[in-house]
């Protein structure tokens, strides 16, 4: 009548989890082991697309104008991605921080059960903030941190970029959430070893784990997200830093059909980065279940090359 | 919404669970491994939390459902086994 769900939950660095938390994390990863093929692990909300960045590698960086999701359509999302089963609710952007209500957004879709994770640049995750996230039921946040290197962060997005989201990073700790750092991974990254010292950087930070995602061009079609993905079996065995991709021609998460995302006017992709639309508004379960060939990146604009 | 647990209930302190539908996710917190329950499972586990004795469980599955009392104090006490096994329960519910 009891089933064991094998893994550990994430402990490092001496840092706790709360007990709510970790609570949290043992009933997403027994919804994850029991979930239909058809149902995505994640729903990705693009709740607006203002961001206090300009990053020089993003895809969305001064492009297009400014939208943000509704209270209502996101009270909707929440709901409907409940009643299908997603167990988990990513708050994403733009910048995430940025949108008014965020606190009552994460406060609902923990209401409803969902599991809640924020994806963010840390500019603005201070202790308060982090502390108030954490009350209204957020349990996880990925930070970005695109390398161990000041400078070379800095050069990515901006002056003072790196120091913020160091400090978001512990703000997140402290106040008790699973907390990621989030990398954007360069081909260079790869030759020159910055891999596994962004990796041993993020450990002596306490976080409790990295998640990678390969650089994609705006343009053709790159091997770098399966090139990852094989590094990562020898850079991190233990599985401490996670990929979306799968070596070879394994895809990514999105062609298995894990991940859903809708931007901030309604348009629902794939995945946050994919280039193609599935289509706009209507009820989430018009899109449930129609992961694409496993051949192809769905951020990537040619299917030729994974 | 972790679920609550009465005082003298034979669940120990590092326990806490949640339901998710019709499971529930049972989680040590000393040792961070977690189980979940099937529906029988969690009709039991409810009890537990909510202080019952086995006795009045094993009366309670057998009225839920429908099997004889005696196949009940069977069910319930080799469940109650692997419960104590996984030190999810006092030594004596295991007994």
């Amino acid at each position: 009548m009891t089933e064991s769900h094998g893994p550990r939950l994430p402990r490092a660095g001496g840092i706790t989890i709360s007990d709510k938390i970790k609570l949290e994390m043992a009933v997403l990863k027994a919804r994850l082991a029991r979930l239909p093929s058809a149902v995505p692990h994640s729903i990705f909300l693009g709740v607006t697309s203002r961001c206090d960045l300009a990053c020089r590698h993003c895809k969305y960086a001064g492009s297009g104008p400014v939208m943000e999701m509704s209270g209502p359509s996101l009270s909707r999302l929440l709901r409907e991605a409940a009643a299908a089963g997603i167990p988990r609710a990513v708050f994403f952007g733009g910048e995430p921080l940025l949108y008014r209500g965020l606190e009552k957004a994460v406060a609902a879709a923990s209401r409803l059960g969902l599991f809640t994770e924020l994806d963010t640049n840390g500019q603005t995750l201070t202790a308060a903030r982090a502390s108030a996230l954490a009350a209204a039921g957020l349990s996880s946040v990925m930070i970005s941190l695109h390398s161990h290197d000041p400078s070379r962060h800095n050069a990515l997005s901006g002056a003072g970029s790196f120091e913020r989201a160091e400090a978001a990073v512990s703000a997140a700790l402290g106040s008790g959430l699973i907390t990621y750092v989030s990398s954007c991974i360069f081909g260079s990254s790869l030759s020159s070893g910055g891999l596994e010292r962004l990796l041993a950087f993020a450990k002596k930070s306490g976080a409790h784990g990295a998640r990678l995602l390969a650089y994609s061009p705006p343009s053709g079609t790159t091997r770098l997200p399966a090139e990852l993905a094989a590094r990562l079996r020898s850079a991190s065995p233990d599985g401490y830093a996670r990929t979306c991709a799968r070596p070879g021609r394994g895809g990514c998460a999105a062609t298995r059909g894990e991940v859903l995302f809708v931007a901030p006017d309604g348009a629902v992709r794939r995945c946050p980065y994919a280039a193609k639309t599935l289509g706009k508004a209507g009820p989430l379960a018009r899109f449930l279940g129609r992961g694409e060939s496993p051949a192809r990146f769905p951020c990537q604009k040619s299917p030729r090359v994974c | 919404m972790a679920g609550d647990k009465k005082k003298n209930s034979l669940i120990l302190e590092a326990v806490t669970w949640r339901k998710a539908g019709d499971d529930a996710v049972i989680l040590n917190l000393e040792t961070s491994e977690y189980y979940s329950t099937n529906e029988t499972g969690t009709f039991i586990w409810e009890l537990l939390s909510a202080g019952k004795n086995p006795g009045s469980i094993a009366e309670a599955l057998a009225a839920e459902y429908a099997i004889d009392r005696d196949q009940a104090d069977q069910d319930l006490s080799a469940f109650l086994k692997d419960l104590a096994k996984l030190k999810l329960l006092r030594p004596e519910a295991g007994k």
